[in-house]
């Protein structure tokens, strides 16, 4: 009895000697794993890899390592560093321990975060639409787990989406957010985290969103051409047609459309105020027939129901037809030459 | 009877005062017509807008002087005027262009397709022939405020898109029918598309196009594929994001997130399931130009400044020591061939170089028309990453829209600052 105890007690004392080497007393074999730190590593990531037991740690001293085939020399520590390949891209460790042969897989992940505002842009306008103060901006994230082809469903992934660090939605599958818009004279950080049901894969993503100050942008209508969009009215220029319509286009601002009866107009030239048209509001029609010099168009843009949207403008035209009257046209009466009649009086 | 003789007299010289005042009225209205100009008629030189086909010749420095073909009425005529490098080929403005596989009218000398195009004002269609630099109208179907126009590589098909009363958004689907032997422009049929399609994009190496609309009760955007006849509709993909901007390259579509100066912006292959795999991003202010045939690709970011970079197959992306952005770039085509006339297969790319770039927020000023560029055309060898300078233009250009014939021969854009249309032969 006391030899049995004795020879127990042996064994038990001469565990750690195999350990520091490798385990492997048969029917007493230590459960190897590959230990990855980080655990979930992002694309182009350098990841050190080491063997762990599941009774003692430091299991790499005899061990043998390869990465996706390839025979890689270890650390220092026993272990090796692998950089990780692209998002989607597996890398595969495989570690021989005396009889033992370990394989990991990791493929990094990644989460992107779109973001794009609700405010207005014209037909066809080629940026991204962004959110002005007082409105909600719209954020979608796209989780990039898994290899290609195998990918991990949304409805298995939590995500968590703060804003300025507080969380403002979560949720299995909760891909998408509405949030709020930054503030005039500030900025939002907005966040998300993705971490898969079964914790093999994690990631996130943020986006800094400056507050926006929404202006309007001038053009000129034309009636063939329509709106010239690719040719702004800069302050200062200059314009060819003695009778010109301009459109003010209301880029980001909280509006459906520049006709949007939420948006209030009020247009000037050279200081007399222009009576509101209330079919197209954002247009007027300026006749330089009988005018010279430079006409000075000026606007201010606000909202009832956004207050947060004031933008002051002006602009100094130059027509360069201006004074030439149309044949059979009425001559404007006054005699001061910087009236320039619009289209509404 | 001496005063019936007077009266007479009188009457006589005042019916002959009346014929002289009459005839001098009206010769006085002739001479004020002659002054007077017809906004509507074409400029000297410019493409015609009348029924008959007009010849058409563009200004600037030309290189050499050849004899050429100028179609009018149906009528050959012999121009003496000189072959341009840089052609001006229509004073614009233009709503789109193509080069197409297909020859119109029948009557032209052209043998490899032409440069077809929709002026933005009428909504007609012409077509160029970049050789002799003439031009003709194909379609005589007047469609005013012609916004955007995108025109198949088959030269059959065309979508005209424009803003009704209502402010919405409609696309014009038309069918570019055979032109009789007299080369009279034909109507255009067709019909509209449902309202509210935002993007359009079509398949330069299929027949297929790609629509995006906003579902309208959900608020998401929808993506759905189609052949451009119309024919075998797909709803392809759903998404939050609501601002794709839609390329058809290497046999797949791919979607990028409108470009906005300083905001990430992605890349993404869209598979035949509708998955999205990202192709690159996060990039500030990311614009991209897939490479049409080969794995490859150039991107420009826009964020504390512009900068241009080119990826090739699996190898990292490096940068292009030109600042400009992807959208003034235009891959030149596998299928051009080389100077000793074997397909060449060098990945050779031509980008439009703005003298400067001031703005902070490039993108946001260039996009709404804010701001101009002047460009010189640069020639990029992608993967030794050389670049050359290929032509200046003699006046200000602001290259947009840019894109390539078959032979990598001519390269079309239109000038940002009027929407002319322009034409570069690449090689002097």
């Amino acid at each position: 009895m006391t030899r049995a105890l004795l020879s127990t007690l042996l064994v038990l004392l001469a565990l750690p000697v195999f350990a520091s080497a490798q385990f492997s007393i048969p029917g007493f074999e230590d459960h190897l794993t590959i230990t990855a730190m980080p655990l979930v590593p992002g694309p182009n990531e350098f990841v050190h890899f080491f063997i762990e037991g599941s009774i003692f740690s430091s299991q790499n001293a005899d061990a043998s390592w390869s990465v996706n085939g390839k025979a890689v020399e270890q650390s220092g520590d026993g272990g090796i560093d692998v950089q990780m390949g692209a998002a989607g891209e597996e890398t595969v460790v495989v570690a021989t321990v005396g009889s033992q042969t370990l394989t990991r897989t990791i493929v990094p992940a990644t989460v992107d975060i779109l973001v794009e505002g609700e405010g207005y842009t014209p037909p066809f306008f080629k940026g991204r639409p962004l959110a002005p103060p007082g409105t909600t901006l719209r954020a979608q994230a796209i989780p990039h787990f898994g290899s290609i082809g195998a990918s991990v469903a949304n409805d298995k992934i939590m995500f968590t989406w703060r804003q300025n660090g507080a969380v403002v939605a979560s949720g299995k599958g909760r891909a998408t957010a509405t949030l709020s818009a930054p503030p005039l004279f500030g900025a939002d950080t907005i966040s998300v985290e993705a971490r898969s049901q079964d914790g093999a894969y994690a990631g996130s993503a943020s986006v800094r969103l400056p507050g926006i100050d929404p202006v309007a942008t001038l053009y000129v209508h034309h009636p063939l051409v329509g709106i010239k969009y690719y040719d702004a009215v800069l302050e200062g220029g200059s314009v060819e047609d003695v009778e010109t319509t301009f459109t003010a286009v209301p880029y980001f601002a909280d509006a459906r459309n520049p006709s949007d009866p939420g948006l209030i107009y009020e247009w000037s030239v050279n200081g007399r105020a222009v009576p509101k048209d209330t079919e197209s509001a954002g247009e007027i029609t300026i006749n330089a027939d009988s005018a010279s010099g430079v006409a000075q168009l000026s606007l201010t843009l606000s909202s009832s129901v956004n207050f947060f949207l004031h933008a002051e403008q002006s602009w100094n035209l130059r027509f360069l037809g201006a004074g030439s009257a149309f044949p059979g046209g009425a001559q404007q009466s006054s005699s001061d030459s910087s009236i320039f009649r619009t289209g509404v009086q | 009877m001496t005063i019936m003789g007077t009266l007479t007299k009188i009457l006589r010289y005042a019916l002959i005062a009346m014929i002289v005042l009459l005839l001098g009225s009206l010769a006085g209205w002739y001479a004020y017509l002659q002054t007077q100009k017809n906004p509507l008629a074409p400029v000297e030189g410019e493409a015609s807008m009348s029924d008959g086909f007009q010849g058409n010749r563009g200004g600037g420095a030309g290189s050499a002087v050849v004899s050429d073909t100028v179609t009018g009425g149906g009528e050959e005529s012999i121009s003496t005027k000189p072959i341009e490098r840089l052609w001006r080929v229509d004073r614009g403005p233009v709503a789109g262009f193509s080069f197409v596989d297909r020859v119109l009218p029948l009557s032209s000398t052209s043998s490899t397709g032409s440069l077809f195009f929709v002026q933005r004002g009428t909504g007609y269609i012409l077509s160029a022939d970049t050789k002799t630099q003439v031009v003709s109208r194909i379609t005589n179907t007047l469609m005013p405020k012609i916004y955007e126009a995108h025109i198949g590589t088959s030269g059959e098909y065309v979508f005209l898109r424009s803003v009704d009363e209502t402010g919405a958004l409609t696309t014009f689907a038309g069918t570019l029918v055979a032109d009789d032997a007299t080369g009279t422009p034909q109507a255009l049929a067709g019909s509209y598309l449902s309202p509210n399609i935002r993007e359009v994009t079509l398949d330069s190496a299929s027949k297929n196009m790609l629509l995006l609309t906003i579902d309208p009760a959900t608020g998401n955007a929808i993506g759905t594929t189609q052949l451009q006849d119309g024919t075998k509709s797909k709803h392809l993909f759903s998404s939050f994001i609501r601002s794709w901007k839609p390329f058809y390259a290497q046999g797949q579509l791919i979607l990028l997130t409108k470009p906005s100066d300083n905001l990430p912006g992605y890349a993404y292959k869209v598979s035949m399931a509708g998955t999205l795999s990202l192709l690159v991003g996060p990039i500030p202010g990311l614009s991209i130009l897939p490479h049409p045939t080969e794995n490859a690709l150039l991107y420009s970011s826009s964020g504390g400044g512009v900068a241009l970079f080119a990826r090739a197959g699996s190898a990292a992306a490096v940068g292009i020591q030109l600042q400009t952005v992807a959208d003034k770039c235009v891959w030149r085509r596998s299928s051009a061939k080389a100077s000793d006339g074997q397909a060449e297969k060098l990945l050779i790319a031509y980008c439009a170089v703005p003298a400067a770039i001031s703005s902070s927020s490039f993108l946001s000023d260039w996009y709404r028309g804010a701001l101009h560029t002047e460009d010189a055309w640069w020639k990029i060898d992608v993967a030794s990453g050389d670049v050359e300078l290929v032509f200046t233009p003699p006046s200000p250009l602001d290259v947009q829209n840019p894109t390539i014939d078959e032979t990598g021969a001519y390269i079309a854009f239109t000038n940002g600052n009027d929407q002319s249309l322009w034409v570069l032969r690449v090689v002097q």
